[in-house]
């Protein structure tokens, strides 16, 4: 397996393929790995279920336990994963992108803090009704990771004719800590129950256990992705800077604005629907780069792929490794991400 | 083609009108703060004039769509820092984005146009090095291959040449050593001469722009100070009120170019 | 130990001396004094972080548990100031001084008691009250049979015995009334919830096979699904829950809570569609503070899951 990885490395660093040769191969070989992980996940878990007692049709749906468990527990959770994993790693891709920094993760602009603001102030202070049959708790977070947005971009705006990346990051940084702080002052005021409940949001959690939140999330994640296809070209070019970029025909403040909002979206969505799950949304995109080179026409699907594909499959671990308890999944993600990265870099220098 | 140009833009530039004649090497020499780079941005369509125009072929630059511009003009800048690490190929091959449809793929035309670019700029063994690994002048001289990948026609099937192309270059030596310096200028020279690009360069190197341009513009505090041929515009006097150095000027017989060796400040300076 | 109190024994003392000095040498009782002066210091240093041997009248307490018991064995005068998180009636006109996680010391001290009953864990606030002499009680957290003992102690401390122990034994009454009601029924397997996400089964937590939520269950003759649990609260998933299949779902909500919060947080289990407790309606929203504080109220709390448990038998 690792011998295919190298030599289609080696191709795709030399471009002795043709593009859409390698593009094919490239996005079918992290496909096929997404759909397994995604196809396998819902069999494992803590509770051995069997895979002909689920599909057996002739036991009804009320008594068939292990049908249940595959299908309102594990199942959502294995698509919420899949989604969330796929967004996070696209919009760092985006967003590493549009800030022409390695370093930057799609919680760097205050997406992440404005959405776990929005669910502290539900979980703590508490909302009177569901709104619109949807759960408080990811409304607020998606609003409050709009909320954070705009504030960022008209920071970003505010004298400048262009979109001032600088400007961006910066404002994204300091709005960070201010709703950090908020953050931690609303968690003292709260009750010790809900203080914990807060807590454990912020962990991350994929257990949806019912299709209605993704139906919701996929809508918005839909609209972002139509925007991240038309923009990997755009961002390749943005990468010489924007003087270059612009001297070459690429429309900068366009591209900009947005990468800017639908890596936004994506991650609020995501946020909304999982919490805030970090180190996808740096790791994989590097990973992804370390293995396909930077093109981003082919590294942005990629990415995707790969995200989804490992989020799933941390959450597996997360629920499987301590049963019965389960371990937040963003504690695997980083777990394992991080030397795994690490290894990645030793071999390939 | 003809290339003139008349603008102003106050706080940087005032009201400064000139014309870049076609086929030729124009330099835009002055010292740093004079308004060398948004002279040259202002020429590349990457800022716009407060007020005054600048014209392309008798039409205001703001006519053209972008990929047209991008076509007709491109634009090396003084350094080129990367995020990430993309092969030399792939950078040569980014100069043909205005060629192409949103979301068309380069085609085999396109890739021996960029290897054609890296030809000409020397760098055409280094293709599938990556960027980050490439020396100082072999940045640049890949820099100047990707801005020429974007005005490269096919003009009969296995020859390429720049049928009209204004190629605009800031400071392209500034941070080189000497030897990286030469290369640059004879990579422009041949440019100019084999290609039939136009070429303007700002720099503050006076000898860089003796020996390369043979137009000159001086730029002084936003305000042309003298516009012409080399020969005639630079003089020690012109160097005395831009630089407010001493300086010897003469022309040196072997080489063919003028000699610019500073001497001293001046009195009041 | 403070002066005053050595004064207060030696007072005492001297009072009953002077009946005795009559009869005795002086010689003799200053004797007497000495080593019964140091016997009482020795003893009151064992004794030192419990209760004094005065009736204290500024009690504060950081536990509401306790708080409530002090209330409610008649104690509630003597009380100057409560946890933050106190939400009964009588509490309500009372200063606060923080909770479990921030206890505001100088307040504390500001009002100046002569008892302070915090909990088990906040041993850096109880050398600090230490330090000032103040009489500290540790409360630990415990099981329900823990209740009856903690409101006999509060009483003694507190000088209401009698009160402290005729609510303690009606306490004790009641919950072996239930007992004995549902001693013969089967008992139903039960997912006692005490937290979760709002409007979504998601961070459930529930209560483990230790603790007096558990005992309260058991009490009431419910089984706990998470009976073999040794820890006080679980966490389940989603698959746990449909793995386990409760027959009946409890939920403890601290909060008040509306109408409207009733039917849609009850509405939030049918995703479960298929557990028993689903499919037989067997799901119930409890709204009250004092369904998860281990004080006077447990009785009536064990009553109210009984009903619930077994409506016929109540």
């Amino acid at each position: 397996m690792l011998r295919v990885i190298h030599s289609i490395r080696l191709a795709t660093k030399t471009r002795c393929l043709d593009f859409r040769w390698r593009f094919g191969l490239i996005q079918l070989t992290f496909g096929v790995l997404a759909l397994t992980v995604c196809i396998v996940a819902p069999l494992v878990g803590p509770v051995p279920i069997s895979f002909n007692a689920v599909f057996n049709s002739s036991l009804p749906f009320s008594d068939n336990v292990d049908a249940q468990i595959f299908f309102i527990a594990r199942l959502p959770r294995v698509l919420a994963g899949a989604l969330v994993g796929g967004a996070l790693a696209a919009a760092g891709v985006v967003l590493q992108a549009l800030l022409r920094n390695p370093l930057a993760t799609p919680f760097t602009l205050g997406v992440s803090a404005g959405a776990s603001l929005g669910a502290m102030l539900v979980l703590i202070l508490g909302l009177p009704v569901p709104i619109i049959g949807i759960a408080a708790v990811p409304v607020a977070s998606f609003v409050g990771s709009l909320g954070a947005v705009s504030i960022v971009y008209a920071l970003a705006r505010f004298r400048y004719q262009g979109l001032s990346t600088n400007v961006l990051l910066l404002a994204g940084v300091t709005l960070n800590s201010i709703f950090s702080a908020i953050i931690l002052f609303v968690q003292y005021l709260a009750d010790y129950t809900q203080s914990f409940q807060a807590i454990r949001w912020l962990m991350g959690n994929l257990d949806v256990s019912s299709y209605t939140p993704i139906l919701y999330a996929l809508p918005l994640l839909t609209i972002a992705f139509i925007a991240f296809a038309s923009l990997p070209r755009s961002l390749n070019l943005l990468t010489l800077g924007p003087k270059s970029a612009a001297a070459r025909g690429v429309n900068v403040l366009q591209t900009q604005r947005l990468a800017f909002f639908s890596a936004s979206l994506a991650t609020g969505a995501a946020v909304s629907l999982g919490g805030p799950i970090g180190f996808i949304g740096i790791i994989i995109p590097h990973v992804v780069r370390l293995l396909v080179g930077a093109d981003h026409r082919i590294v942005l699907p990629a990415a995707t792929l790969l995200g989804a594909a490992f989020l799933v499959a941390c959450d597996v671990v997360a629920r499987t490794f301590m049963s019965p308890m389960e371990l937040p999944v963003g504690i695997i993600t980083a777990m394992l991400g991080g030397p795994f990265f690490l290894w990645l870099l030793t071999r390939t220098r | 083609m003809n290339v003139s140009f008349s603008y102003n833009t106050t706080q940087v530039l005032n009201n400064i009108s000139i014309a870049v004649p076609h086929g030729g090497i124009t330099g835009v020499l002055g010292p740093n703060g004079s308004g060398k780079t948004t002279l040259l941005n202002l020429l590349g369509g990457l800022l716009k004039p407060t007020a005054g125009y600048v014209r392309l072929d008798k039409k205001d630059l703001s006519t053209f769509s972008r990929s047209v511009l991008a076509k007709k003009m491109a634009f090396v800048t003084q350094e080129t820092h990367l995020a990430f690490d993309y092969s030399v190929l792939e950078i040569a091959l980014m100069g043909r984005y205005p060629h192409l449809g949103p979301f068309q793929i380069e085609g085999p035309t396109d890739i021996k146009i960029a290897r054609e670019a890296l030809k000409i700029t020397g760098t055409r063994d280094l293709e599938n090095r990556p960027f980050a690994s490439l020396s100082g002048g072999e940045k640049q001289r890949v820099i100047i291959a990707s801005a020429l990948a974007q005005l490269l026609q096919t003009s009969t099937k296995y020859e390429f040449g720049i049928t009209e192309g204004l190629l605009l270059l800031d400071e392209p030596t500034a941070a080189l050593d000497l030897r990286y310096q030469l290369e640059i200028a004879a990579t422009l020279r041949s440019l100019n001469k084999n290609q039939n690009t136009t070429i303007v360069v700002a720099t503050h190197d006076l000898n860089l722009a003796a020996s390369l341009c043979d137009q000159l513009i001086l730029l002084r505090s936003g305000h042309v100070l003298k516009e012409g041929p080399t020969l005639k515009v630079l003089s020690a006097e012109t160097v005395r009120t831009l630089y407010n150095v001493e300086a010897d000027v003469r022309f040196d017989e072997n080489s063919g170019y003028l000699n610019i060796t500073p001497i001293s400040k001046s009195p009041n300076a | 130990m403070s002066c005053k109190q050595i004064s207060l024994i030696s007072n005492k003392h001297d009072a009953t001396k002077v009946s005795l000095f009559k009869k005795m040498n002086r010689l003799t009782i200053n004797f007497l004094i000495a080593p019964m002066l140091v016997l009482l210091t020795f003893m009151s240093v064992l004794t030192e972080t419990q209760s004094p041997i005065a009736i204290p009248n500024r009690i504060i307490s950081i536990v509401p548990a306790v708080t409530e018991i002090l209330f409610a064995i008649g104690a509630g005068p003597q009380v100057v100031a409560v946890s933050s998180f106190d939400r009964t009636k009588e509490a309500l006109s009372k200063p606060r001084v923080g909770g479990l996680l921030d206890p505001n010391i100088e307040r504390v001290l500001a009002l100046r008691p002569d008892l302070v009953i915090l909990y088990e864990s906040q041993v850096d606030q109880q050398i600090q009250l230490k330090r000032a002499e103040i009489p500290v009680l540790m409360y630990q957290h415990g099981g329900l049979s823990d209740v009856t003992p903690m409101i006999r102690k509060l009483g003694k401390q507190t000088g209401h015995i009698a009160q402290a122990q005729k609510v303690a034994t009606q306490i004790e009454r009641e919950l072996e009334n239930i007992r004995q009601r549902v001693k013969n029924l089967t008992p139903p397997r039960t997912l006692l919830v005490f937290g979760r996400e709002p409007y979504a089964i998601k961070n459930v937590y529930a209560s483990g096979g230790i603790g007096f939520l558990h005992d309260m269950l058991e009490t009431a003759g419910g089984e706990n699904v998470f009976g073999d649990l040794l820890r006080e609260a679980a966490h389940p998933t989603s698959e746990m829950i449909l793995a386990i299949e409760p027959e009946v779902i409890i939920e403890l909500q601290v909060q008040g809570t509306t109408e409207n919060q009733f039917s849609s947080e009850t509405k939030a289990w049918n995703r479960f569609s298929t557990i028993p407790a689903v499919r037989s309606d067997r799901v119930h929203v409890l709204t009250g503070s004092e369904l998860v504080i281990p004080g006077p109220r447990v009785a009536e709390v064990t009553r109210r899951l009984a009903t619930l448990l077994h409506p016929k038998a109540f």
